[in-house]
C-alpha cells in the first residue's frame, strides 16, 4: 500500500518545550490510522502541521504527495476534517452552513448530505452556536463526508460525548471505513480499537510504535509473558500502549 | 466562491449594515438641515453624537466581517476548507465596499446635489473623498481586525496604538524640540499628510497579505507598532517639502520682483540685534523691538483676537519670553493685490568670528501673513540679551508664498445669498455684535480669503482677513463631503479701540465685500542684517 501520509523527522517546539520530536509516520492508503497517546502527547500539533495550520520546526511532512507547508485549495478539497475544537461559525444557521459549503467543493454529494443530515439529526433552522457539543461534532462530521474526500482526519472526535452520540459517531466512522483513509487522533484507545487496522503510540513528543495492529502486536511480544509464550488472545491497546509506556519509562532508549 | 463568501457574511450581518446606513443617513441629514448657520438645533446636536457613531459604527462593521472568518489561531474552519485566500479577502472588502462605501457616496452625492452644486464636481469629489475613506480608514481598521482575533483584542490593540503613538509623540517632541515635524502648521503639512496615509494604506495592505496568506500575526502586529512610530517619526524635512510644493506648484515669475531692501537713513540697523526687549522701554522706530502693547494693540485691530490673547501671556511671562525684533528692512516688489505668507522663517545670529550665537525658527507655529514693512520676528529673551553683547550679524532665512485675488463678490450684508464656482454657496446673516458670513463648498474651500463690510458710499470696516495656508490638491477628508469656512464681521470693538464705519441702520443697503486670494508662487529669500 503506498502512503498517503508521511513525516520524516517532524519536531515541533515552542520555546523551549519540545511538543514533537524527531516523528516519523507512514499512513498506508485505505488504512484506518488510530494516533494515539495521552493528552499532550503531541497528537493535534502533528495534525495542524499535516493540514499546514502551523509550520514544524524541523522536519517534513507529504499528505497525499504534497509538502505539508504548500498544502492549498486542491488539497484540501480532498480532505475531511473533524475535530473536537473546530471553529464552526456559530451564528449560522445549520442549512445555511452546509448551503454555503456545497459551493466549497466541486464533488459535493448532495444525496450523501441528506443522508448523513437525516441519520445525525441535525436541526435545520438552529443555529450552529445553540447546538451541543455533541450536536456539533456531528455537524462537523456531516460537513465532512459529502464530497467524498480522499482523506478524513479526526482530532479527538470522541471527547466529551455520550455514548450515544459515540455509537453514532462512530457508527458513521465504520461505514466510511474502507472507502477512504481515516487518520484519527485519540486518547480513548477502547474505543479506537473497534476499527483501526494501523496505530502510532505517541508519549510526550516522541513516536513509542507506528505500524499495523499485528506487528504492533510483534513488537510488544516480549513485554507480555502470555504472548511470548503463545498465547492467541492478543492483549487490548491500551495494555499494549501501557505497556510500551512502561517499558519506555524504564528504558528511555525504548 | 467570491460571491458566496458575500452572500454568508451579508446573511449574518445585514442588521448591522442597515444599523450603520442608519447612523450615515442620520449624519448627512443633521448636516444639511444644520444649514450654514445651525439653523436646526436638533440636527446640530446631534452631529456630535453621530460623528461618534459614523466611526464606531463603521469601524464595528469592518472588523465584525473580518470575524465571521477570523485570520488569528488555528481551530477556524474556513482553515481546512478549499478557500481561495485571494477570494475570501477580496469578499470582505467587496463586502465594505458595498455595505459601507456604496451607501456613503449616494448619501454624499445626494447632499451635494440638495446643496444645488452640480453634478460632475460633486461626483468627483464624492468618489475622491469615499475612496480616501475606504482607503485610509476601512482598510486599516480592516487589516487590525485581521491581526486580532476577536472585538475585545481589536479595542485592546488599538488602544495600545494610541498610546504607542502618544509616547511617539513625547519622545520625538523631547528629541527633536519644536522641529520634530517641520511642516506642521504650514501649508505644507499635506505632504507630510500624504506621506502618513500612504504610509498607512500600503502598511495596512500589507498586514492583510501577511494574515491572508501566510497567517503572520505577530509580524502584523510588529508591523502595525512600528508603523505607528513611523508616522511620527518619519517627517518629511522642511527644505524637501518646500522644494516638493515648489515643484508641484510651478514657477510663473510673479515672485521674482520681490525682495528685502534695508531701509536707508535707519541710523543703526544693527539694533535689529541689540536693541531693546519688547515692552522695555518706548522704541517703536524700525530697528527697535516692538513694544508688546503695541504689537498687541496692532493684532486687536485687525481682528485676530486670538493672536493678541497669545502676546500678552508671552508678554505675561518675565523669564525667558520672546522678544519681537522689527526688522529695519521692507519687502519691495508685492503686487498691489497680493499678499505673502511666511510659511517659515529661519533666524541665526553670528558673532564676529561667524560663530552661531543663535539658531531658531518658528517651527510649529501658525504661518502668518508678512507685513512688507519691518517684518517682525520672535527671539528668545535669553538668547536676545546675549546678543546685545556679542552678535554682529543677523540672517533671516524667509520662506514665502505669494497669493494673489483670485475673485471678489459682493453679498448683501443682511440675509444675502450668492452663489458661484469659484466660491461655492455662502450667505450672511446678523448676529448680536457681527455680520456672519458662512459658506460651503464642494471640494477643497478657499484657505485664504478676507471679507469687509462696505457702506453704499464705500466707507467700510476693518478688513478680516483669514490666511490658514494650506496647498493641499487633494481633500482628505473622513466626514464631510462639503467644505466649510466663513467669517464673523464685528459690528462694533467691545474695547473701544476700532473703528467701526458702517452704522448698524445702514445694513439694509451694505454689502460684505468676500476676496478669495490662491497661492501663486512659493519662493525663498534671505534677509541679512549686519552690525
Amino acid at each position: 500500500m503506498s502512503a498517503i501520509i508521511e513525516t520524516q523527522g517532524l519536531s515541533k517546539t515552542y520555546g523551549h518545550f519540545g511538543a514533537v520530536h524527531e516523528v516519523a509516520i507512514s499512513v498506508p492508503q485505505g488504512s484506518v490510522f488510530a494516533m494515539m497517546g495521552a493528552s499532550g502527547a503531541g497528537k493535534t500539533t502533528i495534525i495542524k502541521i499535516l493540514l499546514n495550520l502551523i509550520a514544524p520546526t524541523r522536519g517534513k511532512a507529504t499528505v497525499l504527495g504534497v509538502d505539508s507547508r504548500a498544502i492549498g485549495p486542491a488539497v484540501l478539497a480532498q480532505i475531511g476534517y473533524v475535530s473536537e475544537n473546530q471553529a464552526l461559525p456559530v451564528r449560522l444557521r445549520v442549512e445555511d452552513f452546509f448551503d454555503y459549503l456545497r459551493h466549497c467543493y466541486a464533488e459535493w454529494d448532495r444525496n450523501l448530505e441528506d443522508e448523513l443530515r437525516g441519520q445525525l439529526r441535525l436541526p435545520p433552522r438552529r443555529r450552529i452556536g445553540e447546538l451541543s457539543h455533541g450536536m456539533r461534532l456531528k455537524m462537523a462530521m456531516a460537513c465532512a463526508l459529502p464530497f467524498r474526500p480522499k482523506l478524513l482526519v479526526l482530532d479527538e472526535p470522541l471527547s466529551g460525548l455520550d455514548a450515544l452520540a459515540r455509537d453514532e459517531i462512530i457508527g458513521g466512522f465504520l461505514r466510511e471505513a474502507g472507502k477512504m483513509t481515516i487518520l484519527i487522533s485519540s486518547h480513548e484507545l477502547d474505543e479506537v480499537e473497534r476499527f483501526a487496522t494501523h496505530v502510532a503510540f505517541l508519549h510526550e513528543g516522541r513516536l513509542l510504535f507506528q505500524g499495523s495492529i499485528a506487528a504492533l502486536v510483534e513488537h510488544v511480544r516480549p513485554l507480555f509473558p502470555p504472548l511470548a509464550h503463545g498465547a492467541s488472545e492478543r492483549p487490548s491497546l491500551r495494555a499494549m500502549f501501557l505497556g510500551m509506556v512502561r517499558a519506555a519509562a524504564r528504558n528511555p532508549a525504548y | 466562491m467570491f460571491f458566496h463568501i458575500l452572500k454568508k457574511d451579508w446573511k449574518l450581518l445585514w442588521p448591522m449594515v442597515a444599523l450603520v446606513t442608519a447612523i450615515q443617513i442620520g449624519f448627512d441629514w443633521a448636516v444639511f438641515s444644520s444649514g450654514l448657520f445651525g439653523d436646526d438645533a436638533a440636527a446640530a446636536a446631534l452631529l456630535r453624537p453621530l460623528t461618534l457613531a459614523w466611526f464606531i459604527g463603521i469601524a464595528a462593521l469592518a472588523a465584525a466581517v473580518v470575524y465571521q472568518d477570523p485570520v488569528p489561531g488555528v481551530d477556524q474552519d474556513w482553515l481546512i476548507r478549499p478557500l481561495s485566500r485571494t477570494q475570501l479577502l477580496l469578499a470582505k472588502l467587496a463586502f465594505l465596499a458595498l455595505s459601507v462605501s456604496l451607501p456613503m457616496v449616494i448619501l454624499n452625492l445626494a447632499h451635494a446635489l440638495a446643496m444645488g452644486f452640480p453634478l460632475l464636481p460633486s461626483l468627483n469629489t464624492v468618489l475622491a473623498k469615499d475612496l480616501f475613506v475606504f482607503a485610509c480608514f476601512i482598510v486599516p481598521v480592516t487589516a487590525l481586525a485581521a491581526a486580532t482575533r476577536n472585538m475585545t483584542e481589536l479595542i485592546v490593540a488599538g488602544a495600545a496604538l494610541v498610546v504607542i503613538f502618544a509616547v511617539s509623540l513625547s519622545a520625538s517632541s523631547l528629541l527633536f524640540g519644536a522641529d520634530w515635524c517641520p511642516t506642521c502648521n504650514t501649508g505644507m503639512s499635506w505632504l507630510q499628510h500624504l506621506l502618513q496615509h500612504v504610509g498607512v494604506t500600503c502598511g495596512a495592505g500589507a498586514m492583510l497579505a501577511l494574515q491572508y496568506y501566510g497567517r503572520r500575526s505577530g509580524v502584523s502586529r510588529a508591523l502595525a507598532i512600528a508603523g505607528t512610530g513611523a508616522l511620527v517619526f518619519v517627517q518629511i524635512p522642511w527644505n524637501i517639502a518646500f522644494s516638493l510644493e515648489q515643484s508641484l506648484s510651478g514657477r510663473n515669475g510673479a515672485a521674482d520682483a520681490i525682495s528685502f531692501e534695508v531701509e536707508e537713513g535707519v541710523s543703526d540697523p544693527a539694533a535689529a540685534i541689540g536693541g531693546r526687549a519688547a515692552g522695555a522701554g518706548a522704541g517703536g522706530g524700525a530697528g527697535a523691538p516692538v513694544p508688546g502693547d503695541r504689537r498687541t494693540t496692532q493684532l486687536l485691530l485687525h481682528g485676530r483676537v486670538d493672536q493678541a490673547v497669545q502676546s500678552l501671556r508671552r508678554r505675561a511671562r518675565a523669564d525667558d519670553s520672546p522678544v519681537m525684533v522689527e526688522l529695519p528692512a521692507r519687502l519691495a516688489g508685492v503686487p498691489q493685490d497680493g499678499l505673502l505668507l511666511v510659511d517659515r522663517f529661519d533666524v541665526r545670529l553670528f558673532d564676529r568670528n561667524g560663530r552661531v550665537l543663535y539658531r531658531g525658527s518658528n517651527a510649529g507655529a501658525s504661518a502668518e501673513v508678512m507685513r512688507p514693512e519691518h517684518p517682525i520676528i520672535d527671539i528668545p529673551g535669553k538668547a536676545y540679551e546675549k546678543s546685545t553683547v556679542a552678535a554682529s550679524h543677523l540672517q533671516v532665512d524667509y520662506w514665502l508664498t505669494l497669493m494673489n485675488g483670485l475673485a471678489e463678490h459682493k453679498i448683501a450684508a443682511l440675509d444675502g445669498e450668492l452663489r458661484s464656482a469659484d466660491i461655492g454657496f455662502c450667505a450672511t446673516m446678523l448676529d448680536r455684535n457681527s455680520i456672519m458670513l458662512r459658506c460651503k463648498t464642494i471640494g477643497h474651500p478657499p484657505f485664504c480669503y478676507s471679507a469687509t463690510l462696505y457702506a453704499p458710499d464705500g466707507r467700510h470696516d476693518p478688513e478680516v482677513l483669514k490666511c490658514i495656508p494650506d496647498y493641499r490638491r487633494h481633500v482628505p477628508e473622513f466626514l464631510n463631503v462639503l467644505g466649510f469656512y466663513g467669517a464673523d464681521l464685528p459690528l462694533r470693538d467691545r474695547y473701544g479701540m476700532g473703528f467701526y464705519a458702517v452704522d448698524e441702520s445702514e445694513l439694509a443697503s451694505s454689502y460684505v465685500l468676500l476676496k478669495i486670494y490662491r497661492e501663486s508662487e512659493h519662493f525663498k529669500r534671505t534677509l541679512a542684517v549686519s552690525r
